[in-house]
Formats: structure tokens, sequence, C-alpha cells
């Protein structure tokens, strides 16, 4: 039966292919539900390594594919979900490296190139140690993460998680601003719901010299932005978390003219489900209660994003088990809840899992540069780490009975 | 003009001038006591914060929030701090800040106006408005760019010219057609004449539906009932006349 320390030797042995293939991803960056050749490069590799059942196409370009073990062990009738996502950003690179981006405009500035070269790393591992393991492991390469509505739903709807039934989901992603060599895992939620707003308030323009015949938008705009202030000190549990940004303010264009309208819009973070029900529903009361007080009307649009990423307790404590063998008890950290928003969080709803966050902060390698940043990069030295940990998690997950 | 010496050469004792007006009907000849227009100021201040991710507001100086505090404090001014019998007005009329939902913007721009008719509290709101938007923005981490552009002054008339005026409108269009003028806040340069003489600035009634010449002032169909140019010249050439011989 394979255990958890065999895949270190076996990661060595493959890391330049995963570094030369990550290179190539990196040179050809594909934007959400375009990436075409992304996933041709994909699904050619997984023919030729005998991956099975290979599917194409799903939701646009999201691949799947099986490997059957053929070993003995507890996790016969299991099936492990792994997921990398594909899509680059729109963002114009400027790394001076060999492998920079040759489409202009578009770059892998999230470490995307680096989770699908790593997930076929793990395709080739587990391929050439199946006949240790007894169970399934599903290959998910999906389009759009950067991209609301998100490539991840779409390909749940396609039955993605069906035929055959997936028990377990498990996704990883690089991060700049951890350490190379260190693995952070989370309980429950680990990153946020992140939702919209727009506000529209209908006011009265007219002269700016006769307020007592306008209904001023600007100041009922004003009301509303410093009252929405007070929905997370005042009314979310202080323990709990959460943001509310204003972040656009838009009235009226001459200075002596009082205008009709004023345009708001923002974010909300949340980590909760019964919190981010609470600022939807509180937004809406508190924004038409004061436009209403003012003798204005409004018009209020809450956009759900992508829901709060929820790791499974025990799945997540099975990967910490997991990368304290391949880093050392002292390199695994408990991961800290994060702002941003994945659309991994979708197979989080549908199934138990876990999402971890794989070291790659390198400043000797000018590779602790933020996430979206054009200059983003990635010590390749982490992706190591990263395969052996999701490795030997896949196979704690099957041999878990 | 005035500083190119016009009042001087030979000395001017007097101005007097008139404004044709559309919300009068033809026959009716306005005159007012002390202000009869407004100064009219305008403001552009620009919040200076902090921008950053929407989602991690601590790293941030929210700008909007800051102009958010500012424009309901603004609106204190006049309720608070103005003379109640006074009369001003101080509007924000353009608030511009950010562009993508989730980034916090870096600046918020403000830009408003300031009608007054008593020159104290022309200087108090300026005064004021600057140091309750320095002190906001202060307070909440911000710093603050502020241009204040004072327009005209308010026009104020002697009420001894006013007077004069009156006089020779009951004799251009009798008691029925003379009407006691009101401040309105419309803002007028011949103020300037009249910081430096006493004055008189009336308005002479152009206004008949059935001409069409009842339009707003500014509006492009804006017209004049010439019957009223009579009116105009009738009781300017009156009034001149009573205050020379006044002399």
């Amino acid at each position: 039966m394979v255990v958890a320390t065999d895949f270190r030797n076996d990661v060595d042995e493959i890391l330049p292919g995963v570094v030369a293939d990550r290179r190539h991803l990196h040179e050809n960056p594909e934007l959400g539900f375009q990436e075409h050749e992304t996933a041709k490069f994909v699904t050619e590799r997984l023919q030729t390594l005998g991956i099975e059942d290979i599917r194409t196409g799903i939701n646009s370009t999201g691949v799947t594919g099986l490997i059957r073990g053929t070993g003995e062990g507890p996790g016969k009738d299991k099936v492990v979900l792994v997921r990398a996502d594909m899509d680059a950003l729109p963002i114009h690179e400027e790394n001076r490296v060999e492998y920079k981006s040759r489409n202009d405009g578009v770059m892998h500035a999230c470490g995307h190139d680096a989770h699908t070269a790593m997930l076929l790393g793990l395709a080739r591992i587990l391929t050439d140690r199946k006949d240790g393991f007894a169970g399934t492991v599903k290959l998910l390469f999906q389009p759009a993460e950067e991209l609301p509505p998100g490539g991840a739903k779409g390909m749940i709807e396609e039955g993605v998680l069906e035929d055959p039934q997936v028990d377990m989901v498990l996704g990883l992603h690089v991060s700049s601003d951890t350490k190379t060599g260190v693995i952070k895992v989370g309980d429950g939620p680990i990153m946020a719901a992140a939702d919209g707003f727009r506000i529209t308030v209908q006011g009265r323009g007219g002269h700016g010299a006769s307020p007592h015949l306008c209904v001023d938008p600007v100041v009922v705009g004003s009301q509303i932005v410093v009252a929405l202030q007070t929905l997370v000190s005042r009314e979310v549990d202080p323990v709990d978390r959460a943001v509310l940004s204003t972040c656009v303010f838009k009235a009226g264009e001459a200075f002596n003219v009082i205008p009709d309208t004023a345009h708001l819009a923002g974010t909300v973070r949340t980590f909760l489900p019964e919190t981010r029900d609470l600022m939807e529903r509180r937004i809406t009361e508190l924004v038409s209660g004061i436009a209403a007080s003012m003798n204005a009307t409004v018009e209020v649009d809450y956009i759900r994003g992508y829901p709060a990423t929820v790791n499974d307790a025990g799945i997540a404590e099975i990967v910490r088990k997991a990368a304290r063998q391949v880093v050392g008890e002292e390199n695994v950290e408990i991961a800290n809840p994060k702002m941003g928003a994945e659309d991994f969080s979708y197979f989080l709803q549908e199934r138990p899992g876990c999402f971890f966050f794989v070291g790659t902060g390198n400043e000797g390698k000018e590779s602790d540069v933020s996430h979206h940043h054009p200059r983003f990069d990635v010590d390749e030295d982490g992706m190591a780490q990263g395969m052996a940990t999701m490795a030997a998690s896949v196979i704690s997950c099957l041999n878990q009975g | 003009m005035v500083e190119q010496g016009v009042l001087e050469n030979p000395r001017v004792d007097a101005c007097f001038g008139l404004h044709v007006a559309s919300e009068l009907p033809t026959g009716t000849i306005s005159v007012g006591n002390g202000p009869v227009s407004a100064a009219a100021d305008e403001f552009s201040i620009t919040i200076q914060g902090k921008g950053g991710h929407g989602a991690y507001p601590h790293l941030c100086v929210d700008p909007i929030v800051v102009g958010s505090q500012l424009v309901l404090s603004l609106q204190t001014l006049v309720s608070r701090e103005v003379e109640p019998t006074d009369k001003a007005v101080v509007s924000v009329c353009a608030f511009t800040s950010g562009d993508a939902f989730n980034v916090i913007p870096d600046t918020a721009v403000l830009g408003g106006t300031v009608r007054t008719f008593d020159m104290e509290t022309r200087d108090l709101l300026e005064q004021r408005i600057r140091e309750l938007t320095t002190g906001i923005a202060g307070a909440m981490s911000a710093t603050v760019d502020i241009t204040y552009r004072r327009g005209y002054p308010p026009v104020v008339n002697d009420e001894a010219m006013a007077d004069i005026v009156r006089e020779a409108a009951r004799q251009t269009v009798g008691e029925e057609g003379l009407e006691m003028g009101t401040a309105e806040m419309g803002a007028e340069d011949f103020s300037y004449f009249a910081l430096e003489r006493p004055s008189c600035f009336f308005n002479v009634g152009t206004g008949n539906a059935d001409k069409q010449s009842d339009v707003s002032h500014h509006h492009p169909r804006f017209n004049i009932d010439e019957d009223g140019m009579a009116h105009g010249i009738a009781t300017m050439a009156t009034a001149l006349v009573t205050f020379l011989n006044r002399e």
C-alpha cells in the first residue's frame, strides 16, 4: 500500500517536467472560458499517460479524467476529486523572464499555470503507483475561476460530481505571501463569500441655489454611505468577520446644479451564510429606509458572487497530516481566513473536502509579489511540496475507509 | 471696468442698472432694498485617501466615507451657524469617486456652490468650509486639497437710491405696477459698481404669455416683450433726472 512519504522521491524526479509544463502554460495564458490551447495541452497529456474516461469540453473548456487504482485497500469504492483551474487574467506581464507571456495583455498572475502543471504531475505520479492503492481519483481541470459566474458551477451542473459519484474534493492554491516550504491548511470557512451591490438614489435635481425645490441625492447617498458602516460595526457578531466597502460614489457634474441621481456600488465579504443573508437584507432595509425618509426613491441590486470556501475539519486534518510528512511539523500552519473568494467553494458546497495553500513566496526569486500583480511569479520548488502533499492527501483520503 | 477707472473722471456719484425679467409681467417694475442678489461662490474639494482592495479596508483610508461625512457636516453650516434670519445656501452638487465595485479608490472629488447675501456670512462660510473639511479629513487620516473660488459679490441696493427708482416707477407704470423686490439667489456683477457707489439695480417686467416671452432666462426659448423696454427706459430716465435734481 502506498504511503505518503513515498511521494517525495517521485515528485523530485518529475519536477523538471512539471516546471517545463508550467512555463509552457505561463507563456501561453488564456482568459476564462477561452482556455482552448490549455485544455488541448491537458487532454493530450492525459491521453499520453493513459488516463481513463477522458471527457472534454465541459462548461466550455473543462476536462476530466479518471485514475482507477488496481491495488487493494479500503478505498475500493471511493472517488476523490482533485481540481485545478486553467485560466489567466487580463494583465500585462512585467516580469523579465524567458517564459514571459507571449499573449500581450494576458498573464498567469495568480498561479493557475502552476495548478494545472501540478495536477498533471500528480496524474503521472498516481498513474505510476496505480497498483499501490484502491479507489478512483478524478482529475478535474476547470475554466474561468477568475471570471464570475466562474467555471466550477457550470461543470457541477453538467454532472462532474456523478458517474462515478464523487465522495470528496481536494484543491490547492499557490500562495506568494507564504514562504516556499510552508503548507497552510484551515478548518471551516477559510475564504469569504464575495458579493456586490449597486444602489441608484433617485432624487430631484435643480439649481444648486434652490435646494428646497429639489431632493438632493448627494446628501441622501452620503447618509447611506455612513449608515452602511454601522452594519459591520454594530450588527455583525464581533467574533464573526465581515466587510462592507462602498467603492463607487458618482453623482453630479456641474458645481451649481443639484443632480437627479447618485450611483453607489460596493462589495460585501462574509464567512457565514447567516451573516451573508443578514447583510443582504439589512443593506436593502437601511438604504430603502434612509432614501424614503429623505423623499428620495432608490433601487438596490445585491449580486451574489462565490460562496464562502468551507473546509471539512476531518479532511483538513488528513491534509495536515500528509503535509507534516512532506514538509515537517514546523512547516505546517493553520491558514488564517482570507477575504478573497474562490469558486472551488461550489465543490465544497456539494461534497466534503479541503482547499489548502502551498507556499511559493521567495524573496530571493522575487516570487513574493502579490497575486494579480504584473510581477507575480511562483517559486517552482514550492510545486514539489504541493504535489507531494496532494498525492499523500489523496491516498490518505482513499485509505480512510 | 471699475479697475480701469470708469467711476472716476468725472467722479461718479451713484449707479443705476436694470434687468429685464421674464418672470414679471410686462408693466411691472420690481425694486428691492439692501441685498437683492446673492454672492455665488464655488468650491472643489479633493480628498486624498489610500486606495486598495475592497476586502481589506484596514489597509486603506476610504475617501468615500470621509467625503460622505463631510457632505453631511457641511449641511450643519446653514442650519446651525448662519443666523436664522439671514439667507444662505451650501450645496454639494458633485461627488465623484471610484470605478470598480471591489476597489477602494484613492481619492474623492466634491464640488459645490455657496450663496450668501451678507459679506460677513460669505467670509464665515468660506472659513468654516475650510475648517470642517480639513478637520474631518484629518480625523479620518485623509488629506485634502481645497479650491475656493469667489464669484460676484451680492448686489446691495442703497435705500435712498431705491426710493428714487420706486417713485420713478410709480410715474411710469402706476402704483399697481410697482413691486417690492426680493432677494434672488442669482448673481449679478453690477454688484461691483454697487460696492463702490450708492446704487440701485431693479427689474423690468417683460413677461407676456401671449408673446411667449414668459420663458425662463437661460432657456433656449427665452424672449422679451419689447413693450417692456419702454417702461424700462422711462423709469430709468425719470430716476436719473430725479437723482440729479436732488443733488
